[in-house]
């Protein structure tokens, strides 16, 4: 019945693709390849190596590698900024006092316009890269996590007071776990940041991955190859926030229920 | 094992508690009930050392309560709010045990005792959503009976269930306080309850909160549901309760001076 529902809603995807390539096929637009030759480009791209690889290419290899490596290494850094200074913030008002001004301008600024800043003062570009995601992508995991601290019950935190819970039992059993579905929203908004900071980056920063061989593709006027990435990329987007969903609900899954019964 | 003196507190210019004194001896179950909104959580919380009152003294053992002491135990009202909706019964149980310095087999062979006592032996491993209201009070209870305090708080435990759960849960406090001879000051604003549970009835006045009247309840250590309210006695005491909470003098007949 499930998987009926679900083919019942993906229905659109391939009427789209149809349309799109009828579409692109009459206007005959370089701009504008048709569906078809995107994929075959792709294939071509990325999908033509030994079968030992996988079937990737060393272009593949090249592309994926250093993106996929700075994504994760971007994100993890921010989310473990993040959720410990959000916890040090949200448990000491006098903190939250001093650093909410600071917090809230910090977030007002657009990352983008400090890669040529970063450039300079860190010159090389993986660490520039690296330094331009974890400055975009903080905040949300921060703020969530301030505002999931803050906002914990006031009867768990009297009942772990009752029972005399030490400050380390009260941290990690009460006030994280409570904190835990405000702070995974952060990560999961973080995430989806971060996939738009690290071709940002790239593109202004870049000497290789996805966000390079956009723009290489762009400039060469292989409109193919342009295409080829964009769809890569939405894939990537797309696979990253349900891999994070399934996790998310291993972990919260108290939360969920909790929810549906109350 | 109780003393509370002349219990004053005020919130701004607001006097909520206006000079209440309460004694409970060693063992005996109280139970306080009083309108609501007359101040009998802010007497709970005092006791607690959850709030510090603007005047009067609290003793639990001879000992004055300045910060929350380390032998007393509560159950809210709001089981919901009080579990922890992210652990299993048996480890919300076992949870505070750390404190006494229990190794971890321990902890988790005296929550297993708690839990069997209030009935949910088989209900361990579940999370406190997978459970009625009435099931989750229990592991509340539990939770408060693994702790071993020598001073049980309860603040208005059967409020937010049904009528059957709730004559359920008045006989398993009973039967547990009696039991391991726990000081148990109940809090509730029904009338029948605090007589059919209590071995003395305080009842507070409206806000600010003085003892109207402390009134010993004679029917005995055993209690039935059906037959103990059909007591004289029973009926008597539960119209003298009545008449007080609602603003009414006590009669002679039944108060008795102590």
């Amino acid at each position: 019945m499930n998987v009926i529902r679900a083919v019942g809603r993906l229905w659109l995807v391939p009427v789209t693709l149809v349309a799109w390539e009828i579409a692109t096929r009459a206007a005959e637009q370089p701009f504008f390849p048709p569906p078809s030759a995107t994929l075959a480009r792709m294939g071509e791209m990325w999908l033509s190596g030994p079968p030992a690889h996988l079937l990737l290419t060393e272009q593949a290899m090249d592309d994926f590698g250093p993106s996929l490596a700075r994504l994760f290494a971007g994100w993890t850094l921010a989310a473990v900024l993040g959720v410990v200074a959000g916890i040090a913030i949200g448990c000491s008002p006098r903190l939250s006092g001093y650093l909410d001004p600071l917090i809230h301008l910090g977030r007002a600024v657009p990352p983008p316009l400090l890669v040529p800043f970063f450039l300079a003062l860190l010159k090389l570009s993986t660490p520039a890269q690296l330094t331009t995601i974890v400055f975009g992508i903080i905040w949300p995991i921060l703020l969530n996590t301030i505002d999931g601290t803050r906002t914990v019950d006031r009867q768990h935190l009297e009942t772990a007071r009752i029972f005399g819970f030490s400050t380390a039992q009260r941290l990690t059993r009460v006030i994280v776990p409570a904190a835990m579905p405000k702070i995974f929203a952060g990560l999961r908004l973080a995430l989806s940041l971060a996939l738009i900071l690290l071709i940002i980056a790239e593109i202004l920063a870049g000497s290789g991955g996805l966000g390079y061989r956009l723009l290489s593709a762009q400039r060469s006027y292989l409109y193919p190859d342009m295409w080829g990435c964009l769809v890569v990329l939405g894939l990537l987007g797309y696979l990253l926030n349900s891999a994070f969903l399934l996790l998310e609900r291993r972990v919260l899954a108290w939360h969920r229920n909790a929810r549906q019964t109350t | 094992m109780l003393e509370i003196t002349d219990l004053v507190h005020s919130y701004g210019t607001h006097r909520v508690l206006d000079g209440v004194s309460i004694r409970a001896a060693e063992g005996e179950l109280v139970c306080v009930v009083g309108p609501s909104g007359c101040g009998k959580s802010t007497l709970l919380r005092s006791v607690a050392g959850l709030i510090r009152p603007t005047g009067g003294r609290v003793l639990i053992g001879g000992r004055p309560v300045d910060r929350i002491p380390d032998n007393l135990a509560v159950v809210f009202q709001d089981y919901s709010r009080s579990l922890y909706p992210w652990m299993t019964a048996a480890n919300n149980v076992a949870l505070p045990l750390r404190r006494r310095g229990q190794d971890r087999r321990r902890r988790r062979e005296a929550a297993m005792a708690a839990l069997d006592q209030v009935g949910l032996a088989d209900a361990a491993e579940k999370y406190p959503w997978e459970m009625s209201g009435g099931m989750q009070q229990r592991v509340s209870i539990a939770r408060a009976l693994a702790y071993r305090p020598s001073l049980l708080l309860m603040d208005e435990p059967f409020g937010s269930v049904d009528a059957q759960t709730r004559e359920d849960l008045e006989d398993l406090v009973l039967r547990v306080c009696a039991h391991h001879g726990m000081t148990t000051l109940l809090i509730t604003h029904d009338i029948d309850e605090s007589v059919y549970v209590g071995d003395r009835v305080i009842v507070l006045t409206r806000s600010p909160a003085r003892v109207a009247a402390d009134l010993p309840v004679d029917l005995g250590e055993s209690r039935d549901q059906i037959a103990t309210r059909q007591l004289d006695a029973f009926v008597r005491l539960r119209a003298e309760v009545g008449r007080l909470v609602r603003g009414g003098s006590p009669t002679s007949t039944v108060l008795e001076k102590h």
